[in-house]
């Protein structure tokens, strides 16, 4: 099984791009080596599955590949200078917020969905950028109001509407919007997202469960009313009620990780085709039929093992900023590979997101390879700054 | 496809399995703290006036030197507007530096307000709480 499924040039320059941006500098400082190596192993491993599974797709990927890091090479300066971020927290939410009124007017309709804008041949996937301008925002205010939210009494109106209310507008919104949109699956990684870092700023369960309560009755009320989760919900309690319609997705990956085994079948050797997106939100099935349990669970201790740097990063942190910054970007990515693969396992309905550098996707490859090198520059700064 | 090519997929798949799982478990080997500072640590004596309400004290202390309430601080303050741990001196390359260590009250160079760590020179003034330190001498 070759990669080389693009022109040997588009190859290489993806290799060069890749390694420039790994071997990059950072001003002084110790540099932590792993969260490049990961990733770059990740979408190698990415690029060989979809090789296998579409050379077309492949080719289309190794161009984004470039692009992603390309762009993060270009970014990284900026990037180093990541605790500016927290001085225009505002910003953060205001320009997401936009980013969802532009999907929802321009947006392009794709799967009953209107999630993408098309720039030129380009689709863009703007949800993938807010993520991160989110937690930005989350960070940022958390940082600065972090202390308040913990003090306040859990009966204190005055105190809780006080503190949490920009934050739950802002980020209610956001999630509103992505769910009249119908992009559950992003909506979801949000509210995750944002109870973790909220947790995390201020040790406040009542507020976790409180604000997980209230999703768990929108979704409810959701399910109750639009079709669409509705038939998402039925899909996930009865797949093979409807095995040739509405259920063929999901029952035609479940018998791919049933033939996938303990082992797999071997790469090239399975029938992952048979699933109808299996690039992008089912890629996991193919995986586990290929690879076998053993190929997940690698894969797997491969995230967990991203995320628990990044969380061991964040303890280390002498700011809240920072520390909470790479907390929020560690609940991304790691609850992102938790619903996909929650979702195609059967344990949770599934919702369309990519599994991050694996699925084929350029504005999630673009969004998390930014992820990663925000994450490193939190973890490699200079540990004493410079004096004015 | 023959029985044998059918085993070298097999095994080569296996190969890329064995590869993700040893990257995983590089990821999981502790990493260095990063609060530990990089390059040459060897300890910088300073000297120290301590201004506590309308007590002076002079103090000689050695890098890293923990400045808090803490019993366990180089530098023990009594002010209640110190936390236990509040800043740090610390060496690196030869220069002195002032880490805040996420104190309640914040710790401030000559009258201002500053992130994470930032150099020192003698004749600075530090204040954490009500009390200030004067940087006397620095490596004496």
């Amino acid at each position: 099984m070759s990669v080389l499924t693009g022109s040997p040039w588009l190859v290489a320059l993806a290799v060069v791009l890749a390694l420039a941006w790994a071997l990059r500098k950072t001003r002084g400082g110790r540099r932590d080596w792993f969260f490049p190596f990961a990733t770059i192993v990740l979408v190698l491993f990415g690029e060989i599955l979809l090789a296998r599974l579409s050379p077309a797709l492949a080719r289309k990927q190794l161009i984004w590949i470039c692009i992603a890091f390309g762009i993060a090479t270009l970014l990284q300066p900026y990037l180093a200078r990541f605790r500016r971020i927290a001085t225009v927290k505002y910003t953060w939410i205001v320009l997401s917020l936009g980013l969802v009124a532009a999907t929802a007017i321009f947006g392009e309709r794709v799967n009953g969905a209107k999630l993408w804008i098309r720039i030129g041949s380009l689709h863009v996937e703007p949800v993938e950028i807010i993520k991160l301008l989110l937690v930005f925002f989350l960070a940022a205010y958390l940082a600065e109001m972090g202390d308040a939210i913990a003090k306040a009494r859990w009966w204190s109106v005055r105190a809780n509407v006080k503190y949490l209310g920009p934050l739950f507008l802002g980020w209610g919104a956001s999630i509103g919007l992505l769910v009249v949109q119908r992009d559950l699956g992003m909506g979801a990684l949000l509210l995750c997202t944002l109870l973790t870092t909220l947790y995390a700023a201020t040790r406040r369960s009542d507020l976790a469960l409180g604000a997980a309560a209230i999703f768990a009755l929108v979704a409810f009320w959701a399910a109750m009313h639009f079709p669409y989760v509705h038939e998402r919900i039925a899909v996930w309690l009865h797949p093979f009620a409807d095995p040739y319609g509405a259920g063929y997705q999901a029952a035609q990956s479940y018998f791919s990780i049933a033939a996938g085994g303990l082992m797999g079948t071997g790469l090239g050797l399975g029938h992952p085709g048979f699933i109808p997106d299996v690039s992008t939100d089912y890629i996991v099935a193919a995986i586990a039929e290929e690879f076998g349990w053993l190929g997940i669970v690698a894969m797997l201790a491969l995230y967990l093992a991203v995320v628990r740097r990044a969380v061991s990063v964040a303890r280390e942190q002498p700011d809240a900023f920072a520390s909470l910054l790479a907390v929020g970007l560690a609940a991304t990515l790691g609850f992102q590979v938790a619903i996909i693969v929650a979702g195609v396992a059967g344990l949770v309905p599934l919702t369309g997101i990519t599994l991050p550098f694996i699925s084929y996707g350029g504005s999630s490859l673009v969004a998390n390879v930014l992820l990663i090198s925000l994450l490193q520059e939190i973890a490699s700064r200079r540990p004493a700054a410079e004096r004015a | 496809m023959t029985e044998l090519q059918d085993a070298w997929v097999r095994l080569d798949t296996l190969g890329i399995t064995g590869a993700l799982a040893l990257v995983a478990a590089v990821g999981f080997i502790r990493r260095p703290d990063a609060r530990e500072p990089i390059g040459d640590l060897t300890p910088i004596s300073v000297r120290l006036s301590i201004f506590e309400g309308s007590e002076r004290r002079e103090l000689r202390v050695l890098t890293p030197a923990v400045i808090g309430r803490a019993g366990n601080c180089h530098v023990q303050l009594q002010d209640g507007d110190v936390s236990r741990r509040h800043a740090r001196l610390e060496a690196e390359e030869g220069v002195l530096y002032l880490r805040d260590l996420r104190s309640a009250n914040g710790t401030f160079l000559n009258g201002e307000a500053f992130e994470g760590a930032i150099e020192l020179r003698a004749g600075d003034e530090i204040d954490c709480g009500a009390t200030r330190l004067e940087i006397e001498e620095i490596g004496a």
